[in-house]
């Protein structure tokens, strides 16, 4: 017990408590545990690979304001809700009881539609693609996507990963992951993105772990983009880890042409051939479901093109230089100037947001409007490293799950310390912004089921 | 010969993952299946955070604070009218014990808010301090103390003197 108990009345019944707890829980049977190991093994497998090849791309623009598992949802599993967080994706599959062998994956441990490649074959074009040297990769007798694993050339040891994948159905799937990223978003060092002859897109970025740069560790990465819709994604870092490890070298190994000839490498064509099609329906669906009412939650629309971009600019107050901007689909920002320093803001127009209504609204200064609109704001400090930042938001949430978030800081960039004492644009501001009726007008698209 | 993060990971796993499945067990006040899922989910995060996590002193109390916390935003993600109180999850065989009381045990637990339960978990299955719960439940030690007295008053009402009885065995 705690040393605490002597403060609590309830002493007796405290000690029972702990006693029939420690009764009941030692009443469920833990022989199912090795199933339980490599489930965990293997869902850490991929959170490591996700978080090695984690965002650099466009797609990062999305994950800055908080709606996480964006690149999950472009490569691991198509269709995920924006809102929903790689952990919640994992956890919409039912897992099965614990019934199956020791020591292989149970079946909740594959995502829909995850390829069953011997990771020793992807580790072996790894290995012919690249200079000759040490490697040592994280479970090669499974199966998947990709590898992650740490290649020494005898200059100090340096954590990789490489993931193959489906880029999505539509024409545009892939292309953020191809773009480079605004600096707003993501300082780096270089980017290039190219066409090459065979009609593929690359990108090759060399930047850092951490956007604001508080560990040197740095994060190099190409992505090729195949003309028939697939996605080489790698990615290399200076460091034994991209988190946690000093550094262990200036530069991470490969150059970037190097990076190049690894991603172009014919050796991938196989490899990508057995890649499964996109499910027809959102990942964590059982199929065969699609006509029965009520199970399949229709997809909710997505607003399209640069409509959030176009109407941000539009929307923002006389007085105020739009001095950068950019995204497009559901989000935009625009990094703004009255002459007292930048001032980024940014904007999320979402469908189908209702179901998260009380994870949003349920708590702070919420009022809502007479028109059922829900509208909450809040003043909080930056998350992303950047010094004396602070963060303004005015949220709103229609009836219908329409939401219309709107945030803005006192400097350029998340990362960069505070330019001004407080955002360009007031609460009010905010919040008028958030609530003006052109939102709701911007083209849509219904994702395919 | 440096061992692999996958091999220092297994054998953690190995020794840990009864006890953190036990906790679950508690946490979703005996369902299995959520449990299992929070287990595999814990141990993942434990698996990509290994670097780090096997350096600092206490990986296993690590872990649990990881399985309260994934279990946590598990719950605010769900609606609450998911699963109406009153309408328990299957639990597993009787095992020896009284199972009436042991589902009455599970019974009142499921009817505590998730934060309450949790912090019942931390504290009197887990015996950890009032600080050392709040810490995990990133709350202050004030709010532990009240959602301890209001979770305990409830639990007394709901398994009246049984809970003595079933202690005993």
């Amino acid at each position: 017990m705690s040393t605490n108990e002597h403060h609590d009345p309830d002493s007796e019944f405290v000690g029972e408590l702990g006693s029939a707890l420690r009764a009941a829980g030692e009443g469920f049977p833990v022989d199912g545990r090795s199933a339980l190991v490599s489930g965990g093994l293997a869902r850490g497998r991929r959170r490591l690979l996700r978080r090695r090849l984690a965002v650099t791309g466009g797609a990062l623009a999305l994950a800055a304001i908080g709606v996480g598992g964006v690149y999950a949802g472009t490569v691991v599993t198509p269709a995920q809700p924006a809102k929903a967080s790689v952990g919640a994706a994992e956890q919409k599959a039912k897992p099965s009881p614990t019934a199956e062998p020791a020591g292989k994956p149970t079946s909740d441990t594959l995502k829909p539609g995850e390829a069953q490649i011997p990771l020793s074959a992807i580790a072996d074009v790894v290995r012919a693609n690249t200079p000759a040297g040490q490697w040592r990769f994280d479970g090669l007798e499974g199966t998947g996507q990709g590898v992650s694993g740490v290649y020494d050339d005898g200059e100090g040891e340096a954590a990789f990963g490489v993931f193959l994948s489906r880029a999505g159905r539509s024409a545009e799937a892939g292309t953020d992951m191809v773009t480079c990223p605004s600096k707003v978003y993501v300082p780096y060092d270089h980017c290039k993105a190219e066409r090459l002859a065979d009609g593929s897109r690359l990108m090759v970025f060399q930047g850092y772990e951490y956007p604001d740069k508080r560990e040197e560790t740095k994060n190099w990465r190409a992505t090729l983009l195949t003309e028939d819709g697939f996605l080489i994604d790698a990615s290399e870092y200076n460091a034994p880890a991209e988190k946690g490890a000093e550094i262990s070298r200036e530069d991470p190994p490969f150059s970037a042409a190097q990076l190049k000839t690894l991603v172009t490498a014919e050796g991938w064509r196989p490899l990508l051939k057995q890649i499964p099609k996109l499910p027809a329906v959102p990942a964590g669906k059982a199929p065969g479901k699609e006509g029965e009412p009520g199970k399949v939650r229709k997809p909710a629309p997505e607003v399209t093109g640069d409509g959030v971009l176009t109407t941000l600019t539009d929307l923002v107050p006389d007085g105020l230089r739009v001095v950068d901007k950019g995204g497009d689909g559901q989000f935009a920002y625009a990094v703004v100037d009255d002459g007292q320093g930048k001032s980024l803001l940014q904007v999320n127009v979402q469908y189908g947001m209702g179901d998260v209504s009380g994870d949003l609204f349920g708590s702070g200064d919420v009022t809502t409007l007479p028109d059922g609109r829900k509208v909450k704001l809040s003043q909080q400090p930056g998350e992303k490293g950047g010094e004396g930042v602070v963060w303004w938001t005015a949220d709103t949430l229609r009836k219908d799950g329409f939401r219309v978030v709107v945030s803005a800081f006192n400097s350029g960039a998340q990362h960069e310390a505070a330019t001004r004492p407080e955002p360009a644009l007031g609460m009010e501001q905010l919040k008028a912004l958030a609530l003006d009726p052109k939102w709701a007008k911007l083209p849509i698209r219904r994702p395919a089921q | 010969m440096r061992t692999s993060r996958a091999d220092e990971f297994l054998e953690f796993a190995s020794a840990r993952t009864g006890q953190l499945f036990r906790s679950a067990c508690l946490l979703t006040s005996g369902d299995v299946h959520l449990a299992e899922d929070l287990t595999q989910e814990t141990l993942g995060k434990m698996y990509a955070l290994w670097g780090r996590v096997s350096r600092i002193g206490n990986p296993a109390a690590y872990a649990q604070t990881v399985l309260v916390r994934t279990f946590l935003s598990h719950q605010r993600r769900r609606s609450a009218t998911e699963r109406p109180l009153g309408e328990l999850p299957e639990h597993t065989p009787d095992d020896g014990r009284d199972p009436l009381l042991r589902i009455a045990l599970l019974d009142a637990l499921a009817a505590l808010p998730p934060k309450d339960r949790a912090v019942v978990v931390l504290r009197y299955w887990e015996d950890r301090s009032v600080e050392e719960t709040a810490d995990a439940l990133h709350t202050s030690s004030a709010a532990v103390r009240t959602r301890s007295t209001r979770a305990l008053g409830k639990l007394r009402q709901r398994l009246g003197g049984s809970i003595a009885e079933f202690a005993a065995r």
